[in-house]
């Protein structure tokens, strides 16, 4: 059996991979090639982010269902000395925690990065979010992380996110199907904790994405040429207002944004606790879709460029084996300079879209689904010339 | 081939548009536009909103008009004090448009959305009808109805749920937009 190796491909493409090389050999390794040529992750390599102990902040449960936190968080740290990763003891941490009265770990406001790096002489913060814990058969696990510098301010100095299900990968006579939990939980944090390892030592980069691809392009969209303008801009994504009956599903669609925006390279996004922070300071509420008002409220209270607004109006992560994850949501950015909408998509997908034969390229987790999702949108946020996509240009604008 | 294109034009005359243009209207004056929330009268309680917001993106989508975000449509409803947002009276409609600085307000009516049934068959369906009311005089400009989906031949032959919810608010969009701009 050939081996074929590719450090960029998705896990679904080494699944693909892996069952088709107990068949044939040769389908195997064209699956391979394809895999390494057409799927290569954005990502922007930069020099060491941090050197010195982090603060491992409590996890945070974002997955809508109740889970053992005390178990996950030690697995989390637990993985990340084992990369080497040094961490503020965790009492002192709890210690931090109680004098400054701190009950939200799912962001880091700036008096909080500030105080962490004075108090603890930490370096930076990490803040862990479970997006998906489903401990039945398949199991299907998905963790966040992302490392929030422990200064003033306040920035995102690597984000990252892996999920799994446990049958992504079943390859030849279902041996490669994961049955417990705790494993599928082993394997997510080992590459969160890999990818953070290399990042601290400046070899990987600070926000890593997943492959895109075209089957999950936004189906509507709207860009503006203002955003031809090749420069860094900052970008503060409000968390997504939830129309679905999945708990948090608003908050983990704008937390695969900053993650998306900041592996782009064009988009500095605000670390999500600072935005909360100035939001719940000044009482922002943005219910049904934000106001140019509020927009320009953000945008002056946070010092960013733009704004990021959506709804997600599907998050469903099935249960059971082979079950497809589906996801729907709209999304828009508005431009703080003219207080107009500079991009608008709507993109709408589930996990087994494009998948024709043997369940290749399934993708059974709903934060990975999420990903890719997020990905193509973005991308097209970058590409120039994406306006007038859905319908030919009508004569009232030929008129003009 | 005589008698095909002669059905080809009967057929062709059976077909009625559904559709009114205001003919004195200079629609390329239009340059900017707030979608109001669409009424429901269907059962599907969210139904109204995902049409609004697929109506909005495939319109600014076009290039032809800029579309006001919905929750600076919101913040305008909420201060112009409309007592229906989906139906507002004719001073209303001007009130709100100024507040906006909107060159016209449209407004919609979810009449159908979901599956529909026939014997053993079903498939998706939606109607949907629009309205364009210019800001100025509060007077109906351009308004057009569709009907997308449904049970078709093939279904009732050969089974099937037909395309799904979303591909079928995308065609009756569409449909309404190609009525608004021809």
């Amino acid at each position: 059996m050939p081996s074929v190796t590719c450090s960029t491909s998705s896990f679904t493409e080494r699944a693909a991979v892996r069952f088709f090389a107990g068949h044939t050999a040769a389908v195997a390794l064209a699956l391979g090639l394809a895999a390494c040529a057409g799927s290569r992750p954005a990502a922007r390599t930069e020099p060491p982010a941090l050197s010195g102990p982090l603060v491992l902040l409590p996890v945070v449960n974002l997955s809508g269902t109740s889970i053992p936190l005390r178990e996950v968080q030690e697995a989390v740290e637990r993985s990340l000395r084992a990369r080497g990763i040094p961490l503020v003891d965790g009492a002192l941490v709890e210690q931090f925690l109680a004098r400054h009265r701190l009950r939200y770990t799912g962001g880091v406001d700036r008096e909080e990065a500030r105080a962490a790096g004075e108090e603890l002489g930490a370096k930076g913060l990490l803040v862990t979010t479970v997006e998906l814990y489903q401990p039945g058969n398949p199991p299907k696990a998905g963790i966040s992380m992302r490392l929030v510098s422990a200064d003033e301010t306040a920035q995102v100095r690597w984000i990252d996110a892996a999920a799994r299900a446990g049958d992504d990968s079943p390859g030849l006579f279902e041996l490669g199907v994961v049955h417990e939990y705790v494993a599928l939980q082993e394997d997510v944090l080992a590459r969160l904790s890999a990818s953070l390892a290399l990042s601290l030592a400046g070899k990987g980069p600070h926000a890593v994405s997943c492959p895109g691809g075209g089957r999950f392009e936004p189906k509507e969209l709207f860009r503006s040429p203002r955003l031809d303008a090749a420069q860094t801009r900052s970008v503060a994504v409000l968390p997504f207002a939830n129309e679905t009956a999945r708990r948090n599903a608003g908050d983990l669609l704008a937390l695969q944004f900053v993650r998306q925006l900041e592996a782009s390279g064009r988009f500095r996004a605000v670390e999500p606790g600072v935005l909360r922070d100035e939001l719940l300071r000044f009482r922002v509420v943005s219910e049904g879709g934000i106001s140019l008002d509020n927009a320009r409220v953000i945008l002056e209270l946070v010092q960013a460029d733009l704004v990021v607004a959506g709804i997600v109006r599907e998050y469903e992560d099935p249960a059971g084996a082979g079950a497809a994850p589906r996801l729907q949501f709209t999304v828009l950015l508005l431009d703080r300079a003219n207080n107009e909408v500079l991009w608008e998509s709507t993109s709408y997908s589930q996990g087994d879209d494009g998948v024709f034969f043997f369940d290749a390229g399934l993708i059974g987790a709903t934060p990975d689904l999420a990903c890719h999702m997020v990905r193509s949108a973005v991308e097209s946020l970058l590409k120039p010339g994406g306006a007038s996509r859905s319908l030919s240009l009508p004569h009232a604008a030929a008129k003009k | 081939m005589k008698r095909f294109l002669l059905l080809l034009l009967l057929l062709a005359a059976c077909a009625s548009e559904r559709r009114y243009q205001d003919k004195s209207m200079d629609f390329a004056a239009v340059r900017t536009v707030a979608v109001l929330p669409f009424q429901n009268l269907t059962s599907a309680t969210t139904a109204h909103e995902r049409v609004r917001d697929v109506f909005s993106n495939m319109l600014l989508s076009t290039g032809a008009l800029y579309v006001l975000p919905a929750g600076e449509v919101g913040r305008g409803i909420n201060r112009s004090g409309v007592a229906v947002a989906s139906a507002p009276s004719r001073e209303e409609f001007i009130a709100l448009s100024k507040m906006l600085a909107a060159d016209a307000v449209i407004t919609g009516v979810l009449k159908e959305y979901g599956e529909v049934r026939s014997g053993n068959s079903s498939a998706n369906a939606i109607s949907l009808s629009v309205q364009m009311v210019e800001a100025g005089t509060g007077k109906i400009v351009w308004s057009a109805s569709t009907t997308k989906g449904g049970i078709g031949f093939f279904d009732r032959l050969l089974g099937g749920g037909g395309d799904p919810m979303n591909k079928v608010t995308e065609d009756a969009v569409r449909d309404l937009l190609n009525q608004l701009f021809h």
